[in-house]
């Protein structure tokens, strides 16, 4: 496979695992949302609930964050070196 | 390796290859001629070189969705456009493309390709004949019609089409996934959403597969709800021999008309046969449907070769 299909391939997976994450990211808060929000409406569990509710997104959001900071920076140094490489392999053939 | 990994990058391309040509990603493939699976420049030293013994008569073949030039290769050895040329002097150009872009725009490219054929190819070309399966087929039309509209000159050199398991009316699976995915997506459960988001990923070209939209203005009759085959807007072109191949798992007339190919319904593997007689748009002798033929097995099937070689032996 050459250097383009490679980093087309690490910019797929890349591209995947942003979608994907702040797809779930959506669904996870929605999901959770609906038993939080009940729980707001009762006056003698409201207040705790929210703090809670505002924990539970943070951290949601956070961990996805997390996720695709991490893909990003793999991505980018996959990138990276695909063309150190490609740039070595050219500079071995014009010597040779 | 070379082939298995073509193989599955087709099949990437079937499935979101709008997206990987829209994101300009490396794994797109892009429509181009290729010989023992190596591509080819469309220039004349390139050509010389790949087809030492070109013919003034080539063969289009245009492979379906999710495949590549391979899904021609038949067990035993050799494939329809080398029997073509074995038969017939047909010099075989085999297609490879991103099938998960839209029909309209394969077809654009397959017109514009054609054309700039024209001035490289090493000799004077005299004839041109198409071979579709599948999508291909469809590939084909498009590429008719819009060469037909641009006045372009390839389009002269073409007196036969042949279409081996072509949707002309549509595919109703994609039409039954439009269904599910309008569904899923109604569902106020956050769940269902992303279930119908995830179906909505599928390329241009599955969708345009639905209702066979050969241009993107005919993308404004999809209606969601039905499952009906839709009347064709684009006629198949009255100065081109058309010639049908279409498959029938079930050798009962019933169910063959229903289950057709296990892909493609009778109806519409033959643009348009019905129960009732006489409701072809195209003489009988130039359709023949395969009782017992799975829709894959139409591309690499010798008793079909026997047929198109035998409606190239009546057309001379």
């Amino acid at each position: 496979m050459d250097a383009t299909r490679w980093r087309g391939l690490v910019a797929l997976v890349r591209d995947a695992v942003e979608h994907g994450s702040r797809a779930v990211e959506k669904v996870q808060l929605e999901a959770a949302g609906r038993p939080f929000g009940i729980l707001e409406q009762i006056p003698a569990v409201a207040e705790p609930t929210r703090v809670v509710h505002v924990i539970h997104d943070a951290t949601v959001s956070g961990v996805h964050g997390i996720v695709r900071a991490v893909a990003r920076a793999v991505g980018t140094t996959v990138d990276v070196a695909l063309r150190v490489a490609e740039h070595t392999s050219n500079e071995h053939d014009r010597e040779s | 390796m070379g082939k298995k990994l073509e193989l599955a990058l087709g099949i990437l391309n079937g499935t979101i290859g709008d997206y990987l040509a829209e994101t300009r990603n490396g794994l797109a493939t892009p429509m181009q001629l290729v010989v023992d699976g190596a591509p080819v420049a469309l220039d004349q030293a390139s050509l010389e070189r790949a087809f030492p013994h070109a013919s003034s008569r080539v063969v289009v073949l245009a492979h379906g969705l999710m495949c590549t030039e391979s899904v021609w290769d038949l067990p035993g050895g050799g494939d329809y456009g080398a029997f073509l040329e074995r038969d017939f002097g047909f010099t075989p150009l085999y297609l490879r493309y991103n099938s998960g872009l839209a029909i309209p725009d394969n077809g654009a490219e397959l017109a514009r390709l054609l054309e700039a054929l024209l001035g490289v190819w090493p000799v004077a070309l005299e004839e041109i004949l198409l071979l579709g399966f599948s999508m291909g087929g469809l590939v084909v039309r498009a590429a008719c019609h819009q060469a037909s509209v641009a006045g372009m000159r390839w389009l002269s050199l073409v007196r036969r089409a042949f279409y081996v398991g072509t949707p002309h009316l549509g595919a109703p699976y994609e039409r039954v996934g439009r269904v599910l995915a309008k569904l899923a997506s109604a569902v106020p459960d956050p769940f269902a959403r992303l279930a119908a988001q995830i179906g909505d990923l599928r390329s241009d070209g599955i969708k345009d597969l639905g209702d066979a939209d050969l241009r993107h203005e005919d993308r404004a009759r999809r209606r969601v709800g039905s499952l009906r085959d839709p009347e064709h807007p684009v006629p198949l072109l009255p100065a081109i021999q058309h010639y049908i191949v279409a498959g029938a798992l079930s050798t009962d007339p019933r169910l063959a008309m229903v289950f057709g190919d296990a892909l493609v319904p009778m109806g519409s593997g033959t643009n348009g046969l019905r129960a009732e007689p006489g409701t072809l748009a195209l003489p009988p002798r130039h359709v023949k449907i395969f009782a017992g033929t799975a829709h894959m097995t139409l591309a690499h099937d010798p008793h079909v070769y026997e047929q198109l070689r035998e409606w190239c032996e009546e057309e001379g």
